[in-house]
């Protein structure tokens, strides 16, 4: 078992609550020194687009880069293989994934086995929707060029692969802060020195 | 590449009469994407991507580069590791932006640091003194970043250095700071949680709090806690139902609402929680009945969240002591899901028979006839989870036929992962 982490996992560290059940979790035989909630994980969150192009990507589990490319070219292919009207989910590994099709752009996610795919389903929803308010009839294009902006608005929405059930308003309001800020902050820089 | 966007890149140029300061930054990004996509080959691709790398690299070296070009810097070195190339000599950059940049260039430079570094990463060191300062930071949005970024990414052993300044900020006037702090407090429980064990006290003070955010942050922390031990919460039986009945009877600002259910995510949330606090434990489950018979009934609507949530209850009732009522209701829920003609639905209410058979298999053998259809279904994950099921529901009358329908399964099988994890549980 190759071990990721740079932190021993074993006896004699300060972390004796690592010897309870399920404190030691391997994910592709990968060994983590942590703990891992047993529900509501969500491993990884992806955009591609139909061409297979990668979006946006959001790991909330850490993996070594050659895993990650691994893993995006599985989630590609097995989702664009997908027919139409099958069900927007699949088995793959000992993982569930979760997946979407907005006009040309893929939203896909990687979930526990026990947990609730539906409601998944419906967590990249309501990443759309808030997509959508912010950026006016959100399309493919708005994600690629400002790709920074679909993350701060992700970060402000999924924490850890977990949802804050905050209210519309308030992932709204918190990005807003921030760009007006940066509005401002632009126009007055960039007005004359005199 | 299609016409749309050949027409949109065309038409961009001209959006930008004015040379304004954001056009200026974020040129040279749509200026790269543009020419990536005018390119056929991927061996093109990788030229000019090394070509810009090492562009880039001469940037961030020189001393003569402003914040504010680092941070334009910082989104190109994004957009290249997305598209699979190395730019880790951007990393330590990365950090130095979130340091000495501006509110703009912190945001960038935090948001760089969480994509391009991950736990154990020996430059995360040199991220806790910037974090330190924003956390004292008078300006909340730096302490807002400060505090998403803890809760993301951060190197376990310089948690006692942060750990005051977070748990100061439970008791911040701002329900974001609060709730900010709370989700990194529980990041750190599940790294560490040796170091947090001494402030699980305000963790109760963060499931009291008037904020449902906050409430519903402190959540989080609570199922691991309950998950990993039920016994010492099951004072808090009281309290979750009332939030329960309170989130369901419509008591939240509507701004909570999601398509007109309140709170789903949070009424989910609640339903496991309660779940593992219920099991096998008839006292305590007789204080959930009332809601749960309540959620059952209020998740009529059509909406695939209020599915989600009837199959978070339908779990929760089998899961806790047994009450006759609500397991009929529960059944005939899971036979609406089975039966239905949607498909996401169906997939549903196959997994929920394989979560229920364990307790009742006459539930099953009812909708034998549906199950045996599955099987022969168009959809390969619902021949899977068919599959599963069927192994649950093994006697001695039908062991051989579903035995010949997963060797059918197995030899049409690419997948290693499956035919293992299904010849292992068969």
């Amino acid at each position: 078992m190759r071990s990721f982490s740079l932190h021993t996992v074993g006896k004699g560290s300060d972390d004796s609550g690592l010897d309870q059940p399920g404190s030691e979790y391997k994910f592709f035989g990968y060994q983590y020194s942590f703990r891992i909630s047993y529900f509501k994980m969500m491993h990884f969150l992806l955009l591609f687009s139909r061409q297979g192009k990668l979006r946006l990507q959001k790991w909330f589990l850490p993996l070594p880069e050659r895993e990650r490319k691994k893993i995006v070219k599985d989630m590609t292919t097995m989702v664009l293989a997908r027919k139409p009207r099958t069900c927007n989910f699949l088995h793959w590994k000992d993982l569930k994934v979760v997946y979407k099709r907005y006009a040309s752009l893929y939203f896909c996610c990687a979930l526990e086995d026990q947990d609730n795919e539906l409601m998944a389903l419906e967590t990249l929803h309501r990443y759309v929707e808030l997509l959508d308010k912010y950026f006016g009839n959100v399309c493919e294009l708005d994600i690629i060029f400002n790709f920074e902006k679909a993350y701060f608005i992700l970060d402000e929405f999924l924490m850890g692969g977990e949802i804050q059930e905050t209210s519309k308003q308030s992932v709204a309001r918190s990005i807003e802060a921030s760009d007006m800020l940066q509005e401002t902050m632009e126009e007055y820089m960039s007005k004359p020195a005199f | 590449m299609s016409d749309v966007v050949e027409k949109t890149l065309t038409a961009l140029p001209g959006l930008f009469d004015s040379q304004t300061g954001a056009a200026r930054i974020t040129n040279r990004l749509r200026q790269l994407i543009k020419s990536i996509t005018e390119l056929t080959s991927k061996h093109d691709e990788e030229n000019l991507i090394k070509q810009e790398l090492s562009a880039m690299k001469e940037q961030v070296s020189s001393p003569n580069t402003t914040m504010k070009q680092m941070r334009e810097v910082m989104v190109r070195a994004m957009y290249c590791e997305m598209l699979g190339y190395d730019a880790s000599f951007t990393y330590i950059h990365a950090i130095k932006l979130a340091q000495q940049g501006g509110v703009l260039e912190k945001r960038v430079g935090y948001l760089a640091v969480s994509l391009f570094l991950s736990e154990g990463h020996e430059l995360l060191l040199l991220l806790v003194n910037t974090v330190l300062k924003d956390l004292q930071s008078t300006n909340l949005i730096e302490a807002c970043m400060a505090l998403t970024v803890v809760a993301q990414v951060f190197p376990k052993d310089m948690i006692p250095a942060v750990l005051p300044l977070v748990e100061d900020k439970l008791s911040h006037p701002k329900e974001i700071i609060r709730r900010k702090a709370v989700l990194a407090l529980y990041k750190f429980h599940l790294i560490a949680p040796t170091q947090v064990q001494h402030i699980h006290g305000k963790f109760r003070k963060a499931l009291c709090d008037k904020d449902p955010g906050v409430m519903t942050s402190s959540l989080h922390i609570y199922l691991q806690l309950i998950t990993e031990s039920p016994d010492g919460y099951k004072d808090l039986t009281g309290s979750l139902v009332t939030i329960l009945k309170q989130v369901v009877g419509g008591k939240l600002p509507v701004e909570f609402d999601y398509h007109s259910v309140p709170a789903p995510w949070l009424q989910i949330q609640l339903l496991r929680i309660l779940s593992l606090l219920g099991r096998e434990d008839p006292s305590t489950s007789e204080l959930m009945y009332d809601v749960l018979d309540e959620s059952l009934r209020r998740a009529e609507m059509n909406h695939n969240i209020t599915y989600a949530i009837l199959y978070e209850c339908v779990k929760a009732v089998y899961t806790i002591h047994p009450k006759a009522e609500l397991l009929e209701k529960a059944a005939r829920c899971i036979g609406n899901f089975v039966l239905s003609p949607k498909i996401n639905l169906k997939y549903l209410g196959l997994k929920a028979l394989t979560y229920v058979v364990q307790h009742d298999a006459r539930l099953a053998l009812q909708h034998q006839m549906t199950i045996i259809e599955c099987l022969d279904h168009a959809d390969y994950t619902i021949k899977r989870e068919t599959l599963e099921l069927l192994f649950r529901i093994t006697n001695a009358q039908n062991v051989t036929v579903i035995v010949e329908k997963m060797l059918d399964f197995l030899h049409g099988c690419n997948d290693e992962h499956t035919i293992i994890h299904l010849v292992c549980s068969g």
